[in-house]
């Protein structure tokens, strides 16, 4: 827990016990398995169970995956609590949903079931304007936003990097925006971030799982007092099980197997590696690759013929297995080229017990201490990569050291503690109107 | 020079009734105009005349309903034996169109000096008006026998002349001259542009008309209103076998007003009349009209490229009067338009604010995403008029989307074409109902840190009655000044006609902070304030401008003409997202609107005081 989010929860609420909550996410988890919406569901399970929660609802948006009613805009094939809204020609570009009869339905709804806290994980999907309907219906409901990524304020799937180079982009502006998308005009951003921020500034209180998100966001202009870090946590899990140590390092990455998760720094330092001879490591890569663009399918599969014997790829696994898998290495690879936020793989890896060798930047950088959680390296860099692995591998104690004294993850408990606390806390006054500075 | 055998006093000559009775001078015989010839021909006797190589006379024709005078004419006397001492015979021709005057009253000649008694030469009854056949058979062998001057050689090469039989007759004159018509554009009521080339290497021509059924209103030469173009196609084409080079052989040339209707009824077309100096005359029938309204006028900006010192030309004798002309007939026509409602606006609203919308209808969802933040806005009625009629259904679903998700309501006012910036924001004007006016643009947007900019706006005009009219201050996207007031500028590459310029565009913000509004010498219309009863008391927009330029200037200057003042209140501040290059070389008709505005804006306003010269 940081500093800000203690000073936000600490403050004497009157305690309120019965609080209706309804949780917001842009997908429902039956049908799709992002972080995101994992997360809130998690959440609202775990508010279900609260005492200090009279009601819980779960409304998911379709994303296209549940197939709606015809001429109904919500629906409930999950059970009693849990609704699902199917709309149409959601706006990526400016977080827009153009669906006229959402904002009906959902006054509806709301009027129904009353909550005082509105929580929403996400804005794709159900739209920015949401925050409008859910303030008209509800004027004294605090709005919670947990933001995933830098959506808003990255067009590249708000991952903040440069199109197509995929170098690192440290801030948005309709300068450099339209160099990414040259099809946008400087003034769409302009429009963008205008519409975006217009509806920005109905929320309560936003929830970055990182303050490398949380700094992104306020550099961006949102009220940085506005912005309370909380982890999405995790349920508990069995404690870790101790590396049995074989002769060789192992090293493991978990995930989706894209550019972006670094997958080219990690087969370009194996290279490097095999070819300065170096002995003693192995790495080896779960994931699946097959719902990644066709172009980087064949340069991948390419890739993995040429791939010296120092890396092997063991495909795709089912999430449960994740602990087990990683119980049988040394260390967790997260060579992201990307800022991340707060990966899960990194919770997960902590979770087993193992230390996180992770690039240097952003959620990363952040989540791994540096020779405390595990070891950094330049983000990008397969030399980087490559002369860290070769030093470890010399002295492998380094590295199974670590593992005594890891970071605890935060658990779903926690996490249930410090947002009931920022739904305990007053309403946030007027919201104040950011100014860019140009 | 005298007047042989004078007979009695001068008489004013009556147009409206016959002569009073007195010694007559002589007689016409019979007349009649013959459009081949070009003109009124008169055959007659006469007691007096001139010498033969006395210069031409005066001569005035009346009729019952006017009267055709101060014109170029030609006498010839011809021997009339039967009349033995008495009197010559006389033929006259008046150059001058066939309007429809009535019957022949008398013809007056008078001597070129003037200080002798005029002629007066009564018709005989029954009055004999001959159709040009009958004229010109008649005529001609009383011609034949007069005494060979140059006037009776260019009499008979008149008579000579056939008339249009709706065929191209250019290749029988005996001169090399091609003329090439591309595109005859109607220019109402009555007058043709033309566009195409004409190669005269040896000067050939001595003037061209363009003729109709009916008589020009307009006697003037085709080359009074011609401006010479480039037409390197031609060159490369048919004038290198004739050695030219000079590629300036196309021209766009005005006949304001040749007395035919076109295209109207009954297939009568106008005709181009190519009159050499030898008299003799060829014609070529023009191209069937394929633009009108805004079509024509987008071709007739494009076919032309004048230099700074060319441009006073350009536009005061082609380009301004077939514009104007052109778009007021297109905007003459009735408007009709449908109003669809989103929502319930306010009974009475302070202030209408009318945004016309052209080109990217999504400005709306944006725009009323922002004006939808501000409670303050409530009391006010938003009129969008749509000036992009193809865009219609795009824009309803907009609307719809809009007006749910916002909840902000607005009207929508569809008129039937394409008007313009000024007609449609007249639309908006002659709809609305609040007290006050706010003009705006469909890219400007409300600025988060002043989200009260139209109450601040209002008010200055409640605090002020001496204030007219009240501009904003508009931004760029990073911050910099788009408009904090407008002034005048000559420029000396644009015919040195004054420019509406933007002072600290691009700059940031002065520093100090505004206390309130600051006198100026006119704002943009992309964000205006006044009175709506001032702006229905000047009419609106003034709609001879084209596209959407100069209006805002204009209605500013009309303003202050009425002793009322404009200011610009930099507290009010919007974000004007401009967008980039509307004018550039790629597009020279929009260029060449933005002249033509230039030009009816410095007419109206700067005709007093062009310093040109003193650069």
């Amino acid at each position: 827990m940081t500093r800000k989010q203690k000073a936000r929860t600490s403050t004497p609420a009157a305690a309120l016990p019965g609080q209706r909550v309804l949780v917001m996410s842009h997908m429902h988890p039956a049908v799709s398995h992002g972080g995101a919406e994992i997360a809130a569901y998690q959440l609202y399970g775990a508010l279900r169970a609260s005492s200090e929660v009279a009601a819980c609802w779960f409304l998911a948006a379709s994303g296209g995956k549940v197939a709606g009613r015809l001429g109904a805009r919500l629906s409930q094939p999950f059970g009693p609590d849990e609704y699902v809204y199917s709309g149409a020609g959601f706006d990526h570009f400016i977080h827009a949903n153009p669906d006229p009869e959402w904002p009906g339905e959902l006054t509806r709804l709301l009027t129904e079931l009353r909550p005082d806290v509105i929580h929403l994980h996400h804005h794709t999907n159900f739209g920015v304007e949401t925050l409008l309907t859910i303030r008209q219906a509800l004027p004294e409901a605090r709005i919670i936003l947990t933001l995933h990524e830098y959506l808003a304020i990255c067009n590249h799937f708000g991952q903040m990097v440069k199109r197509p180079s995929l170098a690192l982009c440290n801030a948005a502006s309709p300068r450099d925006c339209h160099r990414c998308f040259p099809e946008r005009t400087e003034q769409d951003f302009f429009l963008r971030e205008l519409y975006i921020k217009r509806f920005f500034r109905l929320v309560d209180r936003f929830i970055s799982p990182s303050q490398f998100l949380a700094d992104r966001y306020a550099a961006w202009g949102i009220d940085a007092e506005r912005i309370v870090v909380i982890e999405n946590g995790m349920p508990a899990a069995a404690p870790p099980t101790p590396r049995v140590p074989d002769c060789d390092l192992t090293l493991g990455f978990f995930g989706q197997i894209s550019r972006l998760k670094g997958i080219d720094v990690l087969f370009d330092a194996a290279i490097l590696l095999e070819k300065a001879g170096t002995t003693g490591l192995r790495i080896e890569v779960h994931g699946d690759h097959s719902g990644q663009p066709p172009e980087f399918r064949a340069l991948f599969e390419a890739r993995i013929k040429d791939a010296p014997p120092n890396i092997e790829l063991h495909g795709p696994y089912a999430n449960g297995r994740v602990g087990a898998l990683m119980a049988r290495m040394d260390a967790v690879l997260v060579p992201s080229i990307w800022w991340e936020n707060s990966p899960l793989v990194i919770q997960e890896a902590f979770r087993a017990g193992r230390p996180v060798i992770c690039s240097d930047i952003g959620g990363l950088a952040e989540k791994v201490r540096d020779g405390v959680d595990g070891f950094h390296f330049a983000a990008g860099s397969p030399r980087s990569l490559a002369a860290l692995l070769t030093a470890l591998a010399r002295a492998p104690d380094r590295l199974r050291a670590l593992s005594a004294r890891l970071a605890t993850p935060p658990g779903l408990d926690a996490t249930l503690a410090a947002t009931l606390g920022l739904y305990r806390a007053n309403r946030a006054h007027a919201p104040q109107l950011e100014v860019r500075s140009a | 020079m005298s007047l042989a055998e004078a007979p009695a006093a001068p008489a004013p000559m009556p147009t409206e009734r016959p002569a009073a009775p007195r010694p007559e001078d002589g007689y016409v015989d019979f007349y009649g105009h013959a459009p081949a010839v070009g003109g009124w021909l008169f055959c007659g006797w006469s007691r007096g005349r001139w010498r033969i190589d006395a210069p031409p006379p005066r001569v005035v024709a009346h009729f019952r309903q006017g009267r055709v005078e101060k014109v170029d004419a030609i006498a010839c006397w011809f021997p009339r034996p039967d009349l033995g001492q008495r009197g010559a015979g006389l033929v006259v021709l008046l150059r001058a169109p066939g309007l429809p005057l009535g019957e022949l009253v008398g013809l007056e000649l008078a001597e070129a000096g003037g200080r002798t008694r005029a002629l007066l030469l009564p018709p005989v009854r029954p009055v004999t008006q001959l159709r040009e056949a009958d004229l010109v058979t008649r005529i001609r062998p009383a011609l034949l026998q007069a005494p060979h001057t140059p006037d009776q050689a260019r009499l008979l090469t008149l008579l000579s002349r056939r008339a249009y039989a709706g065929s191209d007759t250019l290749h029988e004159l005996p001169a090399s001259v091609r003329i090439g018509l591309d595109e005859a554009l109607p220019v109402p009521p009555d007058g043709v542009a033309l566009i195409g080339w004409c190669i005269d290497p040896t000067n050939a021509i001595a003037a061209m008309h363009v003729r109709g059924p009916q008589a020009s209103r307009d006697p003037a030469a085709l080359g009074t209103r011609w401006l010479r173009v480039e037409r390197a196609d031609v060159i490369a084409s048919v004038g290198a076998a004739q050695g030219l080079t000079d590629p300036r052989v196309g021209f766009v040339a005005l006949a304001p007003a040749c007395g035919t209707p076109w295209p109207g009824g009954h297939g009568e077309a106008p005709y181009l009349e190519v009159e050499l100096h030898s008299g003799e005359v060829a014609y070529q029938r023009l191209p069937v009209p394929m633009r009108a309204g805004a079509a024509a006028a987008r071709r007739l900006l494009e076919a032309v490229r004048p230099a700074s010192d060319e441009m006073d030309h350009a536009y005061d004798r082609v380009l301004g009067p077939a514009l104007t002309a052109i778009h007021k007939a297109r905007l003459g026509r009735p408007r009709p338009v449908t109003e669809i409602a989103f929502g319930t606006m306010p009974a009475e609203p302070v202030c209408s604010i009318i945004v016309p919308l052209y080109g990217r209808m999504d400005f709306l969802t944006y725009q009323t995403a922002l004006l939808s933040e501000h409670p303050g806005n409530r009391a006010h009625e938003l009129i969008y008029v749509l000036d992009d009629p193809p865009c219609k259904r795009e824009l309803l679903d907009l609307a719809h989307s809009a007006h749910r998700r916002f909840g902000l309501p607005f009207r929508i006012l569809v008129p039937e074409e394409n008007l313009g910036y000024g007609p449609a924001n007249n639309i908006g004007i002659g709809h609305a109902r609040g007290e006050f006016l706010c003009l705006l643009n469909s890219d400007v947007m409300p600025a988060p840190e002043a989200p009260d900019w139209l109450d601040r706006m209002i008010a200055d005009l409640r605090a002020d009655a001496a204030l007219g009219l009240v501009g904003a201050m508009l931004l760029f996207e990073d911050g910099t000044v788009q408009h904090e007031g407008l002034t005048f500028e000559r420029l000396p590459q644009q015919a040195n006609w004054p420019f509406p310029m933007h002072p600290r565009k691009g700059l940031l913000p002065r520093a100090e902070t505004p206390t309130g509004p600051e006198p100026v010498e006119a704002v943009t219309g992309a964000c205006m304030v006044l009175r709506r009863a001032l702006a229905t008391e000047l009419g609106g927009f003034d709609e001879a401008y084209a596209i959407g330029d100069f209006e805002d200037s204009d209605l500013c200057l009309r303003v202050r003409a009425t002793g009322l003042g404009c200011a610009v209140d930099r507290r009010a501040r919007l974000y004007h997202l401009e967008r980039q290059s509307q004018v550039s070389p790629d597009n020279p008709w929009r260029h060449n609107a933005t002249l033509f505005n230039a030009w009816t804006h410095t007419r109206r306003w700067f005709a007093e005081a062009n310093p040109k010269h003193a650069e």
